[in-house]
């Protein structure tokens, strides 16, 4: 198939969705209200660790307008955790001890919010203050307080993974740098907070209505949780504002469907932007310590890292970010031999989870950095060392990844053409400097969920021609509605409008995955193209009856039924709909797809093929330093990404213009910070997102690859988008003033610093000559 | 947030009125700061008095030799005016860096001016608060800012003060007693608890800008990790005027460092009399941060603070001298 034959995948246009949340109509979960709905508030710990000695809700109990108080007592007190991960270290509120700031402890139902806040100020709690830790470091020596009890030097997982020999690796290298790089507390950011509604019904079922990125999967953690049978739960995901990882799984929803069991009424809970930022899950911190060899001709021969990453008071996808997300990193060149190590340790902080990118941010600021090191260190230039490396389409990967589709050489390219890199290394201007970077990702994982991997959409259409797309996946802002909808559209031969693409209520929708790990689009698209096609062979029967013609010569236009080659014999689509619908006894047309994607359930050592696709992208940037004040200004980002094809260029464009600024937060601004476990810039004022001000022109370039399994070539973009920018950053702050910064966020304080050690040093060095 | 009896005042009297009758009643400007406190439980007020609807405070007036500026006066109205950016270009840089276009519509000239203190470790809700022993701002005895430090050293940044002091402003404050006006300067009084010397009952009604002669020229600068919605970490507004390459007056004002607008009046006499060269605006640059940290009474600025300050004020008085 070639592009001319589209009628709307790979054109530009607006979201399907955009109207409305442009104009206000979009419900979100706060616009919701129930008849006897109450507000739920929690009571959450000002210990960062502590025992907890007493708890007395009487006087909270007898405030007028307060319907329930609950503690871990009203709790089935089952230990959970996320999915698999295999550490349930968790229950709803705390049990004998906090363990941090914002743990809950307690949470009231009233009447309205007021009432509420009332009410946890009259709960007493008796708290025992208990020593804590708070960096990594403080966390792994041996005599530290124990965050949970059974974790040794506070180390909640340990692994360690071999491929090749990477010690003959290093030995075969002419040159092997080792570095020790930090990443920071990033936070989503997203606008709307998390809320939700619970409600039981007189059967003793529950119903939670939430953004959640993964309602089918949710539900299975909340069934352990509330030890509730599958088939008395169920979740409604409502609009959402915003997600990048921070709406799966929350412990909100747990606490306002104990509130609403006792208080027998809906209860619904939001969270303020200081107990977004208090209790959210943000990105995993980590220290890397990483070793790389080259030698004098470029070719990477070994790569060794260590990383320490920062888990949290809880496990909630932590583990998963350091052991399945910070390997992935190694199958964007060409290593053999390969050692990672990976500690995942507690603190007295709050949980860090998954955030676009899963790892692949932290560990790839890293590698990136290093690439330019060695680059520096046998004399050729950083594109060159990492166009000799570079994967390309049929490798398989140490880590056993398949690259059917692998545009990163392209990518590399583009990136390269259009920033002007060779001549503007060689003649930059004053304080000027130009630095790349590039970033591989799964497209689903298939690690994640090891029962099945895929998706399955319902394409149905009514009587009225109306075509409504189910499926179990979530639009999280991404753009999947519009999509899907392009998909249907295409595959239908019908226009964008006709299609509505419903959000996943477990009750009616197939068991999806969510949103994550770039699925959306190659796994849930997948399958809605097959239903797609799937109701257009059904449609054309009946067509096919109606117009007196074979179904493989029919063929639809504008809202029309034709005949190929002769036109005039047509029929509204909608009068076929409803044709088919009267003749079929009610029933609509019911198109049913499932896509499973070829990927494979890794070993035991994460050795597999986890995904059906691998997403490929570069990026380049421009910066200019200010060597008086540290300042940073970034001057432009270009970057490329193989997106297989894109379905819609304006969201794709869109996508990567986003995860660009999110990975310009990471580089230049963004950082939480702590005192004493307190976390001090808990707001959009003190915690720096860049703003419209601060974000420099970015030219986005589509890489198509067409990949033979995604639907009409796509992959994902959405999480590839964000890794590669703040290691593109800082090899151009390098490229400009020779001061490598290893620590994110790369702030003019740091720049400073480096810039005074640096003179510091060749001040040592001209004193020993 | 806790509940409160709101008013709106037709004029300043009936603004007096309520503030008289109800003991800590605060006054709501575009409420731009105030709400988000409230909001955050940092103050609890029972009554706030809605002064932005009073038509005389939302006058702009040329007067004889002078330029009066109502308080109530969106910050936006003031960056859009183009006789305060020929004659007063450091007030009207200042208006343009506030916040964002949104909050400048409705945020005022008179909340900028008695914004008050700011600080990350005392401006958290209740339960963060909890958390951590009350430092001075939240009625303790510790400073968190300057472990160790024997008094609050919350930071006084909003934009507009250093401006208008620099521009030789005067505050119209009025009260049931009466009315005064005072250099704004008088405004602050250098303690991070309570950084206003505005009593209870007193309500800054207007500024009071004189125009300055031909050849006096300001600028206001600032530096802030953003580049909008933020305050700034350093700032400061110039004035000169010189003659023949000679500094007959200046003016310059250092804000965000300390608990108050911090006035360079050395580096002010310095400057007088003095033929103005690039060499003798780098040396009393040079000499800003020291003059800033003994002035604001505290050992809060740290090297990279300092540099900034020295960087500030060295680009500052080379604009507002016409060096470049």
């Amino acid at each position: 198939m070639t592009v001319s034959t589209f009628s709307v995948v790979g054109k530009r246009g607006p979201r399907v969705d955009g109207r409305d949340k442009v104009t206000g109509r979009t419900k979100y979960l706060d616009d919701l209200r129930f008849p006897g709905m109450l507000y739920g508030k929690v009571l959450r710990s000002p210990y960062a660790h502590a025992r907890v000695d007493r708890i007395d809700t009487s006087r909270a109990e007898k405030i007028l307008g307060v319907r329930a108080v609950v503690t871990v007592e009203d709790t089935p007190k089952i230990p959970f955790g996320s999915y698999r991960s295999g550490i349930k270290d968790e229950l709803i509120f705390a049990l004998d001890k906090v363990r941090f700031v914002g743990d809950e402890v307690a949470a009231v139902a009233a009447i309205d919010e007021e009432v509420a806040q009332e009410a946890l100020d009259r709960i007493e709690v008796e708290y025992e203050a208990l020593p804590a830790v708070f960096s990594i470091e403080e966390a792994m020596k041996p005599d530290a307080p124990r965050v949970h009890e059974k974790a040794d030097r506070n180390i909640a997982s340990h692994t360690v993974t071999v491929r090749g020999d990477p010690e003959q690796g290093f030995r075969d290298a002419d040159l092997v740098l080792e570095e020790r790089f930090e990443t920071p507390l990033q936070i989503h950011g997203y606008l709307e907070p998390v809320g939700c509604i619970a409600s039981w019904d007189s059967s003793g079922k529950l119903t939670i209505w939430a953004p959640s990125q993964n309602p089918s999967w949710s539900r299975l953690i909340f069934s352990e949780a509330l030890n509730l049978p599958l088939g008395k739960l169920r979740v409604v995901q409502t609009s959402i504002g915003g997600a990048f990882g921070g709406k799966l799984e929350q412990n909100l929803y747990l606490v306002a469907a104990i509130l609403a069991k006792k208080a027998g009424r809906p209860v619904k809970m939001v969270n303020t932007r200081d107990e977004e930022f208090q209790t959210s899950m943000p990105r995993v911190p980590m220290t890397i310590h990483l070793k790389m060899g080259v030698k004098k001709d470029g070719t990477l021969t070994a790569k060794e890292h260590r990383i320490f990453a920062d888990n949290g008071a809880y496990t909630k996808y932590a583990s998963a970010v350091v052991n399945l997300g910070t390997y992935r990193v190694d199958g964007l060149y060409r290593l053999k031999d390969i050692r990672n190590e990976n500690y995942l340790v507690y603190t007295n902080k709050l949980p860090t989870s998954a955030f676009r990118g899963f790892g692949n941010p932290q560990i790839t600021f890293a590698m990136e950095s290093m690439l330019d090191q060695l680059a520096e260190g046998i004399g050729m230039d950083p594109l060159d060392l990492r166009l000799r490396n570079a994967a390309e389409p049929g490798d398989i990967t140490a880590h056993g990844f398949h690259y059917i589709s692998c545009g990163l050489k392209d990518c590399f390219r583009q990136v390269a053409e259009a920033i002007e890199w060779k001549e503007k290394r060689s003649q930059k201007g004053f304080r000027r400097g130009l630095g790349i970077s590039a970033t591989s990702h799964v497209c689903g994982n298939r690690s994640f969920f090891p029962l099945f991997d895929g998706a399955t959409a319902y394409v149905r259409i009514d009587e009225g021609g109306k075509v409504r797309v189910i499926t179990g996946e979530v639009e999280v802002g991404q753009g999947l509605l519009t999509a899907y909808a392009t998909i249907v559209a295409e595959e239908l031969r019908i226009p964008l409008q006709e299609i509505t693409v419903e959000a996943p209520d477990t009750d009616f929708a197939p068991f999806g995955l969510g949103t994550w790990g770039d699925r959306g689009t190659f796994i849930g698209g997948g399958a809605v193209k097959l239903a797609a096609s799937d109701a257009r062979k059904q449609i054309f029967e009946t067509a096919a009856e109606m117009l007196e013609a074979h179904p493989s010569d029919l063929d639809c236009r504008e809202g029309r039924i034709f005949v190929k080659g002769a036109p005039q014999k047509n029929i509204p689509f909608s009068e076929v709909a409803a044709h088919a619908v009267y003749t079929h006894g009610g029933s609509p047309i019911l198109g049913k797809g499932t896509f499973i994607p070829n990927s494979e359930l890794a070993d035991p050592t994460r050795y597999g093929n986890i995904s059906g696709a691998y997403a490929f992208g570069a990026q380049a940037a421009e910066v200019e330093v200010d060597e008086k004040t540290g300042e940073v200004r970034l001057v432009r980002v270009v970057a490329a990404h193989d997106v297989g094809r894109a379905l819609n260029r304006t969201t794709t464009e869109g996508q990567i213009e986003g995860a660009t600024v999110q990975g310009m937060g990471y580089a230049l601004f963004e950082e939480l910070e702590f005192e004493n476990g307190v976390m001090l810039n808990p707001s959009f004022l003190n915690y720096r997102v860049p703003t419209a001000l601060d974000v420099p022109p970015i030219t986005s370039l589509l890489v198509e690859t067409i990949d033979p399994a995604g639907p009409f070539g796509a992959k994902g973009v959405a999480e590839p988008a964000m890794t590669p920018t703040a290691p593109a950053i800082a090899n151009a702050i390098y490229d400009a003033i020779r001061v490598r910064i290893k620590s994110l966020p790369m702030t003019p304080e740091k720049v400073l610093k480096s810039l005074r050690n640096k003179k510091s040093l060749r001040d040592q060095q001209t004193k020993t000559l | 947030m806790k509940r409160f009896e709101y008013f709106e005042s037709a004029d300043v009297r009936e603004a007096l009125g309520v503030l008289t009758e109800r003991e800590g009643a605060v006054i709501l400007g575009g409420g731009t700061d105030l709400i988000p406190r409230m909001k955050r439980g940092l103050i609890s007020p029972a009554s706030v008095v809605n002064i932005a609807l009073i038509p005389s405070l939302q006058e702009i007036r040329q007067g004889q030799g002078e330029f009066r500026i109502g308080s109530a006066v969106p910050l936006a109205v003031l960056e859009r005016n183009p006789l305060l950016a020929a004659r007063y270009a450091a007030l009207h840089k200042a208006s343009s860096y506030v916040a964002s276009p949104a909050l400048r519509n409705v945020a005022t000239l008179g909340g900028n001016v008695c914004l008050g203190t700011k600080c990350i470790f005392a401006d958290q809700v209740q339960t963060w608060r909890r958390a951590l022993e009350p430092c001075f701002k939240r009625g303790g005895q510790r400073c968190y800012v300057v472990p160790g430090g024997k008094t609050c050293h919350a930071s006084l940044a909003s934009d507009t003060i250093p401006a208008l002091i620099a521009l030789g402003a005067m505050g119209t404050v009025v009260s049931p007693s009466g009315e005064r006006t005072i250099p704004l300067e008088e405004l602050y009084t250098g303690d991070g608890v309570r950084p206003l010397s505005l009593g209870h009952r007193e309500l800054l009604t207007q500024v009071v800008l004189p125009i300055p002669p031909a050849g006096g020229r300001s600028t206001y600068l600032r530096y802030s990790l953003r580049k909008s919605i933020d305050f700034p970490m350093v700032s400061a507004g110039f004035y000169l005027e010189q003659e023949e390459g000679v500094c007959r007056n200046v003016r310059v004002v250092v804000g965000a460092l300390a608990p108050m607008p911090i006035r360079l009046s050395a580096l002010e006499e310095g400057l007088k009399g003095k033929t103005i060269t690039p060499h003798l605006l780098r040396e009393w640059s040079e000499e800003a941060p020291k003059e800033a940290l003994r002035r604001s009474r505290s050992g809060r600025i740290d090297a990279f603070l300092r540099k900034m300050t020295a960087q500030l004020v060295y680009q500052g008085l080379t604009e507002v001298a016409g060096q470049r």
